[in-house]
């Protein structure tokens, strides 16, 4: 099939043909619907404990990337054999940049498989539960846990008893707590947490699904202990089992027995804690997670399960999954910038070669490299040793100053219209860099507002953390512009690749 | 007589003689000529006819049927005049510090062939880079007498094959009919002149060749075969004889003859070679260059008044001294095998032959360089 459209490609669209760009985009299609589908397989949840199907997703996008390149590697290999520009072929002006679209459309295709397969995985995770029904039972699982292993509540610090070091202050906090004015002791199951889901939104993926996920509801349960209130406690109990039953998560829990367990009015104190875990899978690497779940840092020494259990780390754990796929915070802008300004930098790097030989992009690329790094050495020598220190923003200005110097030779030669002289090796240059200038001005003025909002109290901070927190946009509208800036390059390209050679 | 009709009668000679080799190649050019996808279609089939048909009888009826058809279209088309192309005055280069070309003066027309030669180091290979563009003369000026929009434009109608050529990659033939589809040949008519550009350059056998396959010479027809789908107004070879035996040097140069020749795509040629003979027997001008300098053949102040023989012989110089001396003789130089004997205007070949039989000198060799560049390597 390929061959046929590549030979009907040959005969009327040379320029695609030569670029391969209609096989290269079925391939790229088809390989990231692939990684979507291993992205599926792998967002399987299993509530039963027993398949475990996680390919570490780091391990897969390293082989997902390998496997990309050598596929990159061929198609540079069928591109490089022809190449009409080079060669004097006639050409329209506009082509240049029309073959830089394909190379950019190729290098994105192979670029942006970890999207697919991140969102082939949460799609997958997503089915399980409507984001309702996760919301509701985020909260009762959250609310549940309180009287399962929860974490106890940190006491106040005793200050009479705190010793003060040269150094440092010793605190020791106080056994009991003080609630309406009772007081409880310190592993009550009135000091007890409801499980934070937010630690899983909030701290790592933001802060958005915070209302959603889970609600302070420490203080309400700790209400109805206080007040006796057994219907709301065997309410929960009774959500939770529910909940529970409907994944055939293990568990030998009723909630009588599990009532008669915990529930200990009017001081909670004599109660034993419901092991969460299902006692076979003891030696199950998996039970120790709960560890990271559960942020069992302040627990009694003496602390011992009953009979009773139920897999609530199973539980959790899935549920931070399914969260974690609506929260969808692994594809936030960042991500997009990061593979968007990948395939970008790596579509330049093909179409310089393309529009001049492998000799001068070579030297090109040593040379920008080699003083890359020997301005670079050169400027934190600087920047460490000179006092007073010189804002970083400076060495943003040389690296621009840099760039306007390679692009004034270029243009002035260009201009000239003798010989190209060294330009062969600076368009490489200017061709890699030239995108680099809009970013480096966005850093000298983030570095700017940054060092200006710590010396007076302004509003400089805020506008300071905007720049920070869009530059994922900006590294993308930057991209754009570097774009619809090579449409009108590619012409001086074309007027300079007439220019005599010596 | 018109320059097609001319030519027409010449292919009917060849056909009369049974001469189909060449009459093909002839029928060929003709029908590239046509610019007609219904002859190249006609001029294809017969081809893939011949092929299995090579010895048949018919083939002098199908090339007699398909010449007059040819001719009968084409003498309806108006013949494109030969015009001038480029006019190079006093260009200088200096290319390395301790090399000079030039000052060069040269007008190409369309239709002619322009021999370059010289020995090596001699700035051939850099009057051609300056005639494709590749060099900015450091003073003078070439002027290109034809339409162009751009440089880069400019440079894609200025087609200069180096002397080592670079490898094409993948098959052969889809690089022609990439060639032939980026110069706007239609998808219909791209494998048709495809075909009958390699079947002229005689790459039919070729197809499916890889480039590492092909022995130097059927690398530069390929070549050839790339550069005539570009529809150049120049073509500059470097030593395109360099790798073919005698033979093909002789095909190749009368294969660019008509080329260069043709009444309605006329182009010019410039060749560099070291095969003088076989280049001044083609080329409408030969430049010589030595040391950068330039000596036209065909310029009336590089005309020597003098009549220059080189010969070999079993005598001796001191003996051939004295017997020709009858003939006014001005010089006699050993140059290498051969001797060069100079002798006033007035003696002519015919004078010189007379005097070699009543001297009884036998001749293993003789050629008179009077007007061949050859003078200029042995001077």
């Amino acid at each position: 099939m390929f061959k046929k459209i590549q030979n009907h490609l040959l005969l009327k669209y040379p320029l695609l043909w030569n670029t391969k760009f209609v096989p290269m985009l079925v391939i790229g299609s088809v390989l990231n619907i692939i990684y979507f589908g291993i992205g599926y397989t792998n967002g399987i949840i299993d509530f039963s404990g027993k398949i475990d199907l996680d390919i570490e997703q780091d391990s897969f996008l390293i082989f997902g990337a390998f496997f990309n390149s050598i596929l990159l590697i061929i198609w540079l290999i069928y591109y490089v054999r022809n190449n009409s520009f080079s060669s004097f072929y006639t050409k329209k002006p506009n082509s240049l940049f029309y073959e830089y679209l394909q190379i950019f459309i190729i290098c994105l295709l192979f670029s942006v498989f970890p999207l697919f397969y991140i969102i082939g995985k949460q799609e997958h995770q997503k089915s399980y539960l409507s984001k309702s029904e996760l919301e509701k039972n985020l909260k009762i699982i959250s609310k549940a846990d309180f009287f399962i292993d929860g974490e106890y509540e940190t006491t106040a610090i005793d200050t009479a008893k705190s010793v003060e070091h040269d150094d440092y202050t010793e605190t020791v906090n106080y056994d009991y707590i003080v609630y309406n004015g009772e007081i409880y002791n310190q592993y009550s199951l009135l000091n007890r947490k409801t499980f934070y889901f937010d630690n899983y939104t909030q701290y790592y993926y933001g802060s958005d699904y915070r209302d959603a996920a889970t609600i302070n509801n420490d203080s309400l349960i700790r209400t109805y202990l206080y007040s006796n209130n057994k219907t709301e406690v065997k309410k929960i109990m009774s959500d939770y089992l529910k909940v529970v039953h409907k994944h055939n998560i293990k568990t030998n829990l009723t909630v009588e027995n599990w009532f008669k367990t915990v529930y200990h009015y009017p001081k909670f104190e004599n109660y034993r804690t419901i092991r969460p875990y299902f006692k076979q899978k003891e030696t199950n690497r998996d039970v120790n997670e709960y560890n990271t779940y559960g942020y069992q840092y302040y627990s009694p020494s003496n602390k011992e399960y009953s009979n009773l259990f139920v897999d609530q780390n199973l539980l959790i754990k899935n549920y931070i999954k399914i969260l974690k796929a609506y929260t969808n915070k692994n594809i936030d802008k960042d991500v997009v910038a990061i593979i968007l300004f990948f395939a970008f930098s790596l579509s330049l790097l093909i179409f310089s070669f393309r529009v001049t030989c492998f000799k001068k992009w070579l030297i090109a690329l040593l040379s920008t490299g080699f003083f890359s790094l020997l301005i670079g050495l050169i400027c934190a020598l600087i920047y460490e040793n000179v006092q007073p220190r010189i804002p970083e923003y400076y060495f943003v200005f040389l690296a621009i100053l840099l760039v306007l110097c390679n692009a004034t030779y270029l243009f002035v030669t260009i201009s000239k219209n003798t010989t190209k002289k060294h330009t062969e090796i600076s368009l490489n240059i200017f061709i890699w860099s030239f995108s680099f200038v809009l970013l480096a001005v966005y850093f000298i003025i983030a570095d700017f507002l940054h060092i200006y909002s710590r010396d007076e109290s302004n509003d400089l901070d805020t506008v300071f953390y905007a720049f920070q927190n869009n530059l994922g946009y900006f590294v993308m509208v930057n991209i754009f512009i570097s774009i619809v800036f090579l449409y009108f390059f590619s012409k001086t390209i074309y007027k300079w690749k007439g220019i005599s050679e010596h | 007589m018109r320059l097609f009709q001319k030519q027409f009668e010449e292919v009917k000679e060849l056909l009369h003689f049974g001469n189909y080799s060449q009459v093909i190649k002839r029928v060929i050019d003709f029908t590239l000529d046509t610019e007609n996808v219904k002859f190249y279609k006609a001029t294809n089939a017969f081809l893939n006819w011949y092929d299995s048909n090579e010895t048949s009888p018919q083939v002098k009826e199908q090339l007699s049927v398909l010449l007059e058809k040819l001719h009968e279209f084409l003498s309806q088309k108006e013949q494109v005049p030969n015009e001038l192309l480029i006019s190079v005055k006093n260009v200088i280069k200096k290319y390395h510090s301790d090399f000079t070309l030039g000052p060069i003066n040269l007008n190409i027309n369309t239709g002619e062939i322009i021999g370059l030669v010289g020995e090596n180091g001699n700035g051939k290979t850099t009057l051609l880079r300056s005639l494709c563009k590749e060099l900015h003369p450091t003073s003078g000026d070439v002027f290109f007498l034809f339409n162009y929009d751009s440089d880069y434009d400019l440079r894609t109608k200025l087609v200069y094959i180096p002397q080592r050529t670079a490898t094409w990659r993948g098959s052969m033939y889809e690089n022609l009919q990439f060639t032939a589809s980026c110069y706007g040949y239609k998808p219909e008519e791209n494998y048709l002149v495809v075909d009958l550009v390699m079947t002229r350059l005689g790459l039919r056998k070729f197809r499916s060749y890889k480039w590492n396959g092909l022995s130097s010479g059927y690398k530069m027809r390929f070549e050839l075969a790339r550069m005539l789908l570009r529809k150049p107004q120049i073509l500059l070879i470097d030593e395109p004889l360099a790798n073919l035996d005698i033979l093909a040097q002789q095909t190749v140069l009368d294969d660019f003859k008509h080329i260069a020749n043709s009444p309605f795509r006329p182009i010019a040629i410039v060749l560099s070679s070291q095969q003088l003979y076989e280049v001044e027997k083609t080329s409408s001008q030969v430049v010589f260059l030595k040391n950068g300098l330039q000596r036209n053949l065909t310029e009336e102040d590089s005309e020597e008044k003098q009549f220059i023989v080189e010969f070999e012989t079993t005598e001796t110089i001191s003996v051939l001294n004295e017997k020709l001396n009858t003939l006014h003789l001005i010089s006699l130089e050993q140059n290498g095998g051969t001797l060069i004997a100079t002798f006033p205007n007035d003696v002519t070949i015919t004078t010189f032959m007379k005097a070699c039989i009543n001297e009884q000198i036998e001749l293993n060799y003789l050629r008179n360089i009077s007007n061949s560049t050859r003078r200029f390597f042995v001077k």
